[in-house]
């Protein structure tokens, strides 16, 4: 089937880039760029469970602006909580 | 005579923003109650009107922006006005905030309970933090106030031109005794 | 009907036209409370150094009536309306879920007398003011349990906002008759659609708020009371609800009060479309206009000033919606009813409000204003003058349809005049008063206040007064009013093409509409209405169980054993699909094809989403400003995380492949990776708690420091929500082994897929975030 396919793909990347993730604590960097690859890696994998395993990408868009806008309230929070001092 | 600079600045604006309000209220209203009073059961075309609503809104929006911006501008020139740290006060007071009093502490590091003494004139930057919780210090004859958060300290500037004794109070529910959290200060 | 299945019917019915007649009740009642504690507290201000109520009732007082006002009253009184008529407005028999809406209910009734009930505790109900202002509100400050119970009220009193949300938005987006596209929706529609979606997400940030307070009061986990920003982090959390919150109280209230000008002035609303997306505008701008709350507290400025032109920016959708209205009466057949008077009356009331609201936005002013009269004579004109008093009107305005009789028109003009000159008596001394501090108990004479005050609690006592006209006059119209037929009001809208009061099952024939009315109708299937007696069950079990921790642990084990019993029997009646009903979808732009009970657990994951957020910001915020806070992998096992990552995403995988499983028909493998799921889900709780108590006994606790408690607190409600998705996945195995699912019904499995992905996607934010960096 397909499905069963193109999901376990998903799931082994989704695995790899934890694996990565973990990876990075550790390396010699500057800690700000290990912090930022961390967070988008994170933000790559819940793009790809929301998008495939949550079909997201395949349902109608009007549920994905309307996820998209709890998304925006998310920045709005996390932006102004943190850097209004 | 205005007391101090920082009472000039929000009475000129506070004057500003009613005369606005006050003007556009009264234009507003009265065309509100001329329609209420003219077409009490008037009997005309009842659907039509003949009113384009687009041109409305959009003149409207563009009337209002140029009015709400403009207070605006006046707003943050105030604003940077009142919040600008003078580099050279005269004095540095301390204010501490508790439940339910004000402490003075002078640059000598005397301390003062409830009263506090400056000579008239002099530009006085009060460095202002509280033991406990949250309050407000306030001094309503200047328009002067800044909170007084434990954990952070918030500037606050003034100067006294008038001789007198000034009412200083909370302005932010702290408990018990907020309604009775006041200080005095007196200016020779 | 005999007393007892009298009681059995309130207690038990699910009908939406009911639940709007309880809300109403409810509501009404809350009113009353209320307002009863503010004629006491405007006696304690009628004079100076008046010895009435003192400070610890008076602070008492005052917090009650906050809260009460907005969370049990006002904007449930605009639910009442809401549940009785939106179904109506849209062409439907009910909303799209009545047993959770029943839920919504009695949630809000049990959360309302929690919070009633925390004044007999010892120590008084809470007294730190409806905006619970930390570290005042903590336990170091505050140590009495009221406090605590009326947090746990509000935490409650979310959890029914979180339902009727999800209700409301499903039931409009879903069930709209043929033809009922969103243009022609009512005002009143879209009030109440506008107002859930900012429910939706100003409510899960409250209920973090006060989560992490109960944590800090129980646990001593010191989020608030942090001296690096905990009085701050209080202020953020709980004005980005505040606000959105006042839009809430506002927007039905003022929506209804322009099909009420509309209806009377005999023509259509002016520029109906372009109101429409300006009140959009203005509910997307109210979350970024917060700040304003915290002008003073000498934050960034240059957040402030942002925040201040976002603030200004605001009033112009306003402007425009109140000037579509007065353009609504241009050439009008203006009739001057009792709802009318009400309806412009708080059009007027509404300028005033606005008008003293933009001073606020000046950051320049509001240096003074903050914790003035001022603010409290601007806010009581919006939510009183503009909102409550729009209300009235559509109490007036529906009366007829509600009872099918009419009301005394001379009485209710009566209470219009009286109502509207008490309460400028009573609120406009209140912008004179802006020396005067917010919440003081008392005042010195020298201050010259008293006159005002006076002038203010005399109009106070004749408003609240004035209320009892209404209820006078709708009990005596019960019996005595004339009979009000279909339409009394000659309105356009769907309510009033049915009889007065609507059958009980509303419509005939569901309604077709090619215009603003309705000019047909179409045959469905029969519409049933069940009944339910386990809504009421579980809310009283929560509330028995709460107050039990405020008094005696006993009640609590009662209460959580009622409320197992409740959802096991819950489950049963599900699995066996006793209550299951076909409902033909319309109108469903642009949601066709997307079941109802999927569309509601997207609204649900929407607003669960902002929960976490609101924890994790909580989290950055303390994190960056405190000294010395020590990187994550320092401080945990990363292979233990890692491997309850990799778990998690298994079990993402495998019930994504149930899914497809069950579409293919595949029902041996379906059942294979449903258990796989449960398994996985189980296997991640155990290791957790593993992991926990491994950290506990290293010294690791809740109420050790904040790096402790924020990492407890965020991955507790994750783990709750891990809990929380095997109940279900255990719901699908059960329905999966009774043949319930097959390759054409599967929503059940789609549903909780989408809910258990997200608890995923939480985690892989929280496991860089707590573990790694
Ligand atoms: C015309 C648009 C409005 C503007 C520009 C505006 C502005 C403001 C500002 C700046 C404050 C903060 C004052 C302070 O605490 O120092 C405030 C407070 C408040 N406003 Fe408004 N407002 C507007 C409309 C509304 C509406 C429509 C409502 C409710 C229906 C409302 C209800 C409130 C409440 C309840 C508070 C005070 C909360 C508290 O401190 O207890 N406002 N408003
Ligand atoms: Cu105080
Ligand atoms: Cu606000």
């Amino acid at each position: 089937m397909d499905e069963e396919v193109k999901y376990t793909v998903v799931w082994l990347i989704l695995v790899v880039f934890t694996v990565i993730e973990v990876q990075l604590i550790g390396i010699s960097l500057v800690y700000t760029i290990i912090i930022l690859t961390i967070l988008l890696l994170a933000g790559v994998k819940a793009i790809l469970v929301a998008g495939f395993f949550q079909h997201l990408f395949y349902e109608k868009k009007y549920i994905g602006i309307f996820y998209a806008s709890s998304v925006f309230m998310i920045v709005a929070i996390i932006l102004t909580w943190t850097f209004g001092r | 005579m205005a007391p101090g600079p920082t009472a000039d600045v929000w009475y000129s604006l506070f004057n500003l923003y009613t005369t606005a309000a006050v003007a556009i209220n009264i234009l507003i209203i009265i065309i509100f109650i001329y329609f209420l009073y003219k077409y009490r059961g008037y009997r005309a075309d009842s659907s039509a009107g003949g009113i384009d609503a687009k041109k409305l809104a959009i003149v409207f929006v563009i009337v209002s922006a140029i009015i709400f911006y403009s207070l605006e501008f006046y707003t943050l020139n105030a604003m940077r006005f009142v919040e600008e740290v003078p580099e050279n006060p005269d004095m540095v007071i301390e204010v501490d905030a508790f439940q339910w009093a004000w402490k003075f502490i002078y640059p000598n590091g005397t301390e003062s309970l409830g009263t506090l003494k400056v000579p008239r004139g002099t530009l006085v930057l009060f460095k202002v933090t509280s033991l406990d919780v949250h309050h407000k210090f306030g001094i309503p004859a200047l328009k002067a106030s800044i909170d007084a958060v434990p954990g952070r300290i918030n500037y606050l500037w003034v100067r006294f031109d008038e001789p007198g004794t000034y009412t200083v109070r909370c302005y932010e529910l702290c408990g018990l005794g907020h309604a009775n959290m006041m200080a005095q200060i007196i200016v020779t | 009907m005999d007393e007892v299945s009298f009681i059995k019917k309130w207690l038990t019915t699910t009908n939406h036209k009911d639940i709007g007649i309880l809300y109403t009740v409810t509501a009404l009642y809350f009113l009353v409370v209320g307002g009863s504690l503010a004629v006491l507290f405007r006696i304690q201000l009628f004079q100076p150094l008046m010895d009435f109520l003192g400070p610890h009732k008076f602070n008492q007082a005052i917090t009650l009536h906050g809260l009460i006002m907005v969370l049990w009253a006002v904007s449930p009184l605009a639910f009442g309306l809401a549940n009785y008529f939106v179904p109506l407005q849209i062409g439907a028999r009910d909303l799209a879920f009545p047993r959770l809406n029943a839920m919504s209910y009695w949630l809000y009734l049990f959360s309302g007398l929690l919070l009633v009930s925390s004044v007999f505790l010892p120590g008084g109900g809470p007294d730190v003011g409806w905006t619970y202002y930390a570290p005042l509100s903590t336990s170091k400050f505050s140590p009495q349990p009221g406090v605590t119970v009326a947090g746990l009220a509000i935490v409650m009193l979310a959890a029914s906002v979180t339902l009727g949300t999800i209700n409301f938005i499903v039931t409009i987006a879903k069930m709209r008759a043929p033809g009922m596209t969103w243009m022609r929706l009512p005002m009143f529609t879209w009030g109440i659609l506008f107002t859930v979606a900012l429910m939706l997400f100003a409510f899960p940030p409250l209920a973090a708020a006060v989560l992490l307070l109960a944590a800090d009061r129980v646990f001593g986990a010191p989020f608030f009371s942090s001296p690096y920003g905990g009085a701050i982090l209080w202020g953020h959390m709980f004005w980005f609800f505040g606000h959105p919150e006042v839009y809430v109280v506002l927007s039905p209230a003022y929506l209804l009060m322009m099909d009420i000008v509309a209806t009377f002035s005999g023509r259509e609303l002016v520029g109906k479309k372009y109101i429409i997306y300006s009140i959009f505008a203005a509910v997307v701008l109210s979350f970024v206009v917060y700040i304003h709350h915290m002008f003073t507290t000498g934050i960034n400025p240059l957040v402030r000033e942002v925040y201040s032109v976002t603030t200004e920016t605001i009033s112009i959708p306003f402007g425009v919606a109140t000037l579509s209205v007065i353009a609504t009466l241009y050439k009008g057949r203006i009739r001057l009813t009792t709802p009318m008077l009400f309806a412009v009356g708080s059009v007027f009331l509404f300028l005033i409000g606005g008008s003293t609201g933009v001073y606020l936005s000046s950051v320049a002013l509001d240096h003074w204003f903050r914790g003035t009269y001022w603010v409290v004579g601007h806010f009581h004109y919006q939510l009183v003058g503009a909102g409550l008093m729009a209300l009235f009107a559509g109490l007036y305005y529906y009366y007829p349809k509600m009872t099918g009789r009419m009301y005394n028109e001379k009485w209710g003009k009566i209470h219009f005049i009286i109502s509207f000159i008490s309460f400028n008596l009573l609120y406009f001394p209140m912008f004179l008063l802006y020396d005067m501090p917010r919440r003081i108990y008392t005042y010195q004479p020298e201050t010259g206040w008293a006159p005002l005050n006076m002038v203010a609690s005399i109009g106070g006592w004749i408003f609240a007064f004035s209320f009892l006209i209404m209820v006078v006059n709708f009990y005596r119209s019960l019996r005595i009013g004339a009979p009000a037929g279909e339409n009394p009001w000659e309105a356009d809208s769907l309510e009033w093409t049915i009889p007065s009061p609507p059958p009980e099952h509303d419509f005939d024939t569901i309604p077709t509409m090619s215009s603003v009315s309705a000019d047909g109708g179409v045959e469905t299937v029969e519409h049933v209405h069940f009944h339910s007696l386990m809504p009421f069950l579980i809310s009283l079990s929560i509330f028995i169980a709460f107050v039990g921790l405020a008094t005696s642990i006993v009640l609590t084990f009662i209460g959580l054993l009622v409320l197992f019993l409740t959802i096991a029997n819950w489950y049963r009646t599900d699995i066996l699909e006793r209550f299951s009903t076909k409902e033909i979808e319309y109108e469903a732009y642009p949601f066709e094809g997307v079941v109802k009970e999927k569309l509601g657990v997207w609204v649900l994951v929407a607003s669960e989403t902002l929960l976490f957020a609101s924890i994790i910001g909580a989290y950055l915020f303390l994190r960056v400003r405190t000294p010395g806070w020590p990187l994550s992998y320092t401080i945990h096992d990363l292979r233990i995380g890692l491997i309850n990552t990799i778990i998690l995403l298994t079990s993402s995988l495998t019930i994504a492949l149930a899914l497809a499983y069950v579409k293919h028909g595949e029902m041996g493998k379906f059942k294979a990776s449903l258990f796989a799921t449960f398994i996985l889900g189980g296997l991640f709780i155990v290791i957790k708690g593993f992991e926990w108590s491994e950290l506990a006994s290293e010294g690791f606790i809740i109420g050790e420091n904040l790096v402790a408690s924020t990492y407890y607190i965020a991955t507790g409600l994750h783990a709750a929500h891990v809990l929380a998705g095997l109940l279900g996945i255990l719901y699908l195995i059960f329905k999966a082994y009774r043949g319930k699912f097959n390759s054409q019904k599967y929503v059940g499995v789609e549903s909780i897929g989408i809910y258990w992905h997200f608890v995923d996607i939480v985690w892989l934010f929280l496991f860089p975030l707590f573990y790694l960096i």
